[in-house]
């Protein structure tokens, strides 16, 4: 009885401080987030980067694969964080302001000269991220799930209704204050997870030892500390470039640029964003890893953590973890639904969002979000699987010409934009292997070309793209005769 | 014994562990750094 009235004290207080963080935002601007200290920035940047998906998802992979998956979290560390704030945040918040923007959409557009590119952007941005967070909700409603008995359906519209609250009542800066809250959180929970399976496994050398006496197996090839030979090894090598890069180009993560104050701002944030990501997935994937000592087989990689937490972590240390994984969930929707939402209210209509349209926006998002969430459509599981590389495939291209470069060039854009998007939806619907729907190409499915990330081609074609788009503009148009 | 154990490791498994290592070092020592400087 005491325990059941402390842990839903633990959710009184989160759900407290939730709303009173989201409430900072009042009286803000919804797109932009005036000041903002630098640490908010560092927690919000990783708490938007790193989903549920990641922790659990992830988790269950280096189970099965072992330490090699700490090869995605250096990825993650060096190229998706300190790359980020060395060469593209800080130019993305001069190219902001210089262009007078509010949004990731109209800042590609606007600055390639070109207001139907940002409305087209604006439009995929609220398509595949609004179905985005609906997986993303549902996957925290499953969590949440076990703890609280109450149908599925109730808590998907629970937490949907309280993240649009919160992007509703708080705008970005009510985001940022609610991200920052939710990224402790989970780091709290790891530093638990690491510990428990670190003291269980008599420490990290003696851990590492043992784990490399384990037998090869069909995934882990060349053992548990070591990269796996063939299709394995390269999957984790793709895993690396694909969630380390493509985040360059993730709107969501875009938008978190803009807070930025000055460099030396951004250099602030940089060293404390790894820090945090370091210990969050290099200490879920270390723990992960090791947790083979303690769980030698599991069928199903997404139960590889739930699994351990029941068995190493008391009744409290349970809530603890839910509690991490829900923020991980609640901080990736609410970055997605703020810029679904931006999309739906400003970027389309071109035009700047009066409190009316900001809330019909928000609650747009809210239904289309739990709507999906609950729909179990294999279009819907399309969507949710492709988002993070399909958008990146599209925005990749033009963003870096932009702010690295300043290139600024419309049909250049276009054909970067059709072509990365286009090439990355048709490889994963007709020649990825894992997901090909239908294959009108069976050589080239068949073939190792088959196996390659559709991030990967859509990036290709999207430079291809862009240098098409160039080519095409040096052509001199046929001059018209005098009539 | 440190040794030992990193030797089990593979090239580029050990590339990975290491990058995490010197990413801890790296914003430790610039967060000092900045604290530092911001008490001067």
């Amino acid at each position: 009885m005491v325990a059941t009235l402390g842990n839903a004290l633990i959710w009184i207080v989160y759900i407290g401080v939730f709303i009173f963080l989201a409430r900072k935002g009042r009286g803000h601007d919804a797109a932009l987030s005036g000041r903002v200290g630098f640490s908010v920035q560092a927690f919000a940047y990783v708490a938007t980067y790193i989903s549920a998906v990641a922790l659990v998802g992830f988790g269950g992979l280096a189970h099965a694969y072992g330490m090699q998956m700490l090869l995605v979290a250096a990825g993650n560390v060096w190229l998706g964080t300190w790359v980020v704030y060395r060469f593209l945040a800080w130019p993305t918040r001069v190219w902001q302001q210089h262009l007078g923007v509010r949004s990731p959409a109209t800042l590609i557009g606007t600055g390639h000269n070109s207001p139907a590119l940002a409305k087209a952007l604006a439009l995929l941005f609220a398509l595949f991220l609004s179905v985005y967070a609906s997986a993303v909700i549902k996957g925290a409603a499953l969590l949440l799930g076990q703890i609280v008995p109450l149908p599925l359906w109730s808590l998907i519209w629970g937490i949907a209704v309280v993240v649009g609250f919160c992007v509703c009542v708080g705008g970005l800066r009510g985001v940022l204050y609610t991200e920052a809250m939710q990224g402790a959180i989970m780091l709290a929970g790891i530093l638990m997870i690491v510990g428990a399976v670190l003291v269980k496994t008599g420490g990290p050398l003696q851990g590492l030892s043992d784990l490399a006496l384990l037998p090869p197996t069909r995934l882990a090839t060349n053992g548990f500390v070591s990269l796996s030979g063939g299709g394995a090894g390269l999957f984790i090598l793709s895993l690396v470039v694909v969630t380390s890069v493509a985040v360059w180009a993730q709107p969501q993560m875009i938008q978190r640029h803009f807070a930025l104050a000055s460099r030396t701002q951004a250099r602030r944030v940089a060293p404390l964003a790894m820090l945090i990501l370091t210990v969050l997935v290099g200490g879920t994937y270390f723990a992960a890893a090791l947790s083979r000592l303690i769980l030698p087989d599991v069928a199903n990689p997404d139960a590889v953590m739930p699994l351990l937490v029941r068995q190493i972590l008391p009744g409290a240390g349970l809530h603890l973890f839910v509690l991490a994984i829900v923020s991980a969930s609640l901080s990736t929707t609410t970055a997605l639904f703020h810029i679904a939402s931006l999309a739906i209210a400003e970027d389309v209509p071109a035009r700047k969002s009066t409190p009316r349209t900001w809330r019909l926006g928000v609650a747009l998002c809210v239904l289309i979000s739990a709507l999906c969430a609950q729909a179990d459509g294999s279009l819907i599981a399309i969507l949710c699987t492709t988002s993070w590389s399909v958008v990146g495939s599209a925005a990749l291209v033009p963003y870096i010409a932009l702010v690295v470069f300043g290139k600024r060039h419309a049909p250049a854009a276009w054909s970067s934009v059709v072509g990365g998007l286009s090439t990355c939806l048709f490889w994963y619907l007709c020649v990825y292997g894992p997901t090909a729907a239908v294959t009108p190409l069976p050589m080239l499915a068949e073939s190792a070309f088959g196996q390659i990330p559709p991030f990967f081609v859509g990036v290709l074609f999207a430079v291809a793209g862009w240098g098409a788009g160039i080519a095409v503009s040096w052509v001199p148009l046929p001059r018209r005769l005098p009539q | 014994m440190v040794l030992h154990t990193l030797s089990l490791f593979d090239g580029i498994t050990l590339t990975g562990l290491c990058s995490l290592g010197a990413a801890l070092l790296f914003s430790f020592t610039r967060l000092l750094m900045g604290l530092a400087k911001n008490k001067a």
